[in-house]
């Protein structure tokens, strides 16, 4: 399990020879990911989702706040014991043609990592071979015919699922999918989406799940939680369905904006809420984040900015001061019934 | 659940035997294209060279004429020339001089009174070859190793005075490396011998003390070739590896708490990978010799040949020469083009 409490990270601003302006990348982010569980982060690009799984994978030190992994606060860790936990949380990258080193074949890929943990398991050489074949199989690729081959004869969705096993090498709690379909292609994406929720089940591992498409986050946390960041803030959280379907925040409601309506499971309406500027990062307003961007602004967006407080559902919460439901909403998912396709 | 494409293509690199009858066939129809690519050099450089202004003859006379020597004396003693330079036309000389090529024969010299091209340009080689050489690999060793070490530790001072180093290293052109360490430490600072590139007290041959004279003589040479092309090692090393250290591959390695020396060997590999053809280029460029350090330190190499050649329009010699250096260039281009389908996989297979 691991647990964030309000944790903050702000890059730059040290200076240099024209003064570099400071971009808080994370400001007091608070979740949690139980273990099993799924989280996912949704946002635009440079609202510090890509920082977050960095800060968890140990990439990244916190400025202030805690990061709990397994009820253990990692600042208070020595390096060698930090570095041990955090080898707990794999990432799964997002470029696949980039996470493989082109010089290495399937087999060395996976054999480099599990003689590692062959040697921490007091296993032998048998174990390494055996359990490279098993990972293979798991992540859906036949050991027969890959073992041998180099990275650049594999498509995409086959590298993806080569990461995935090279990252399972370890036997992490927790697998952190940064963009993980963004480069795969289309076609292909399904099945990385069920792969991973295929080891959510099978193998008890949380994922936590950063991307900027709500259908994938959706599909792959069904059940877990969903995170909505705006330039470092979370403005909107709560179980996936809640927010899907009932949105109070405008960023929320602008980022659902952007999908198609899809007949069939969603209801269309008059209202697309889009947002009315481009991002400036540059701009600290002491108010909300998003008011010089949101169409529902009124005046007092500008003067406090707004904390979480609690929406109708339970659990769910957003930080807007004139929430609106949304008029496009989807339609709810059967609690028993599992998506077949792209929800 | 299945895997996403069918393994309907065979794409493996196949039976070991299959294999090496492909690299066979490959490096046999690279060689045949590298000898037609010589044989078009040599008819190039052949007209270039003939249609030089002036000719030896001409050049020897007003040589002779230049330092004093009388003209009815000049002509007595160039008139020792005509025996080897052509009267024919240029198309037949041309003809036979391709019909000698094909049989190794490169003619024979005008100014060095008929000694065959092949044995001058021969006994000039080693004295190109062996300083030059020297020097590349020093220069090599040292610049990517210390250019790996740059592109770690880019961000700290260590790094920082390294990549200055090698853009002033790069920006230093080769002869004043060689007149510089001339003047330093064989002027200044009288540590090394001058003027010749062995001790001329010791009897040539496999002998210690000549041996010794002649390693002690190239120290100077081979410095200060290393140190002027230290500079592109190191700069092109480094922004190799910190294109590699940027591949996701690297940090999943660190990520999943491989040793240090697994994950360096990984980026030192990949890093490698655009620095080896051009080594294996320079290696062939390296025959054309390098003519200041020849001329600095009197060494009677290839490049300080082809100069005197040139100034004293001995066609033979010349286009020995440019032959020789043509032949060194594409069977290194060859070579390179080769060795790159065993340590890169991803252009191994015919795709």
């Amino acid at each position: 399990m691991i647990e964030a409490r309000g944790i903050t990270k702000t890059f730059g601003g040290r200076g240099g020879l024209l003064g570099t302006q400071p971009v808080a990348a994370l400001r007091g982010v608070d979740f949690v990911l139980p273990s099993g569980g799924a989280v996912s982060f949704i946002g635009e690009s440079g609202c510090g989702k890509t920082t977050l799984g960095r800060i968890l994978c140990g990439m990244e030190q916190v400025d202030s706040g805690q990061l709990l992994v397994g009820g253990t606060d990692l600042a208070r860790l020595p390096q060698r014991e930090r570095a041990a936990l955090l080898r707990r949380v794999q990432m799964v990258h997002q470029d696949p043609y980039s996470a493989l080193n082109p010089t290495r074949t399937v087999r060395q890929v996976l054999e480099d990592p599990l003689a590692l943990r062959a040697r921490q398991l007091r296993r032998g050489r048998d174990w390494v071979e055996s359990r490279a074949v098993e990972l293979l199989g798991l992540v859906g690729l036949d050991p027969a015919y890959c073992l041998s081959l180099y990275p650049h004869t594999l498509s995409g969705g086959m590298r993806q699922r080569l990461v995935i096993a090279r990252a399972l090498t370890v036997d992490p709690d927790v697998l952190v999918a940064d963009e993980a379909i963004a480069m795969i292609d289309v076609s292909l994406r399904l099945g990385i989406l069920a792969l991973l929720r295929q080891l959510r089940s099978e193998l008890g591992v949380s994922v936590l799940f950063i991307t900027h498409d709500v259908a994938a986050a959706r599909y792959v946390g069904a059940d877990g939680q969903l995170y909505v960041l705006y330039r470092g803030q979370v403005v909107e959280h709560g179980p996936v369905d809640a927010v899907i379907s009932s949105p109070m925040h405008p960023y929320t409601q602008c980022l659902l904006s952007a999908i198609p309506v899809l007949r069939g499971l969603e209801e269309p309406a008059a209202e697309q809420l889009m947002p009315i500027a481009g991002l400036d990062a540059g701009h600290e307003p002491p108010g909300c984040l998003f008011a010089d961007r949101c169409p529902n602004a009124e005046d007092d967006c500008a003067l406090s900015r707004p904390t979480l407080r609690d929406a109708k559902e339970p659990g769910h919460r957003h930080a807007c001061l004139h929430p609106r439901p949304r008029q496009v909403v989807a339609v709810p998912l059967a609690p028993d019934a599992r998506p077949s396709g792209p929800p | 659940m299945s895997p996403d494409s069918p393994p309907s293509v065979k794409v493996t690199t196949g039976s070991g035997k299959a294999r090496w009858a492909r690299l066979g066939r490959r490096l046999g129809a690279r060689v045949l294209t590298g000898v037609v690519m010589v044989l078009a050099v040599a008819t190039l450089t052949f007209f270039l060279v003939h249609s030089m202004p002036g000719n030896p003859i001409q050049t020897e006379y007003q040589t002779l004429i230049a330092r004093g020597v009388s003209p009815s004396l000049a002509a007595q003693q160039v008139a020792g020339m005509y025996g080897f330079v052509s009267s024919k036309p240029l198309i037949d000389q041309y003809g036979q001089y391709m019909w000698h090529l094909l049989q190794f024969n490169l003619g024979k010299s005008i100014t060095a009174s008929g000694e065959p091209v092949v044995h001058l340009v021969l006994s000039a080689a080693p004295w190109t070859i062996i300083p030059v050489l020297s020097g590349l690999i020093v220069s090599f060793l040292l610049g990517v190793s210390l250019g790996a070490v740059a592109a770690v530790r880019r961000t700290n001072r260590l790094g920082k005075v390294l990549s200055v180093s090698g853009s002033l290293f790069h920006g230093v052109p080769q002869f004043v490396w060689a007149v510089m360490l001339a003047y330093l430490f064989t002027t200044l600072l009288p540590i090394f011998p001058f003027g010749s590139p062995y001790n001329i007290l010791d009897t040539p041959g496999w002998n210690g003390p000549f041996i010794l004279s002649l390693v002690y003589s190239a120290i100077l040479p081979v410095l200060a070739y290393a140190l002027s092309s230290y500079g592109g090692w190191l700069l092109t090393m480094r922004s190799s590896v910190v294109t590699v250290l940027g591949d996701d591959f690297v940090l999943a390695a660190e990520l999943r708490g491989l040793r240090p020396l697994t994950q360096l060997r990984y980026v030192a590999r990949n890093a490698f990978l655009p620095l080896f053809t051009t080594l294996l280029l320079s290696v062939g460029f390296m025959f054309g010799g390098s003519i200041f350090i020849e001329e600095v330190f009197d060494y009677p190499g290839l490049g300080y040949q082809l100069v005197n050649a040139v100034n004293a329009r001995d066609y033979p010699l010349m286009s020995g020469d440019f032959l020789f250096i043509t032949v060194a260039v594409i069977a290194a281009n060859i070579l390179a083009d080769f060795l790159y389908t065993f340590i890169d996989p991803r252009v191994r297979k015919a795709a």
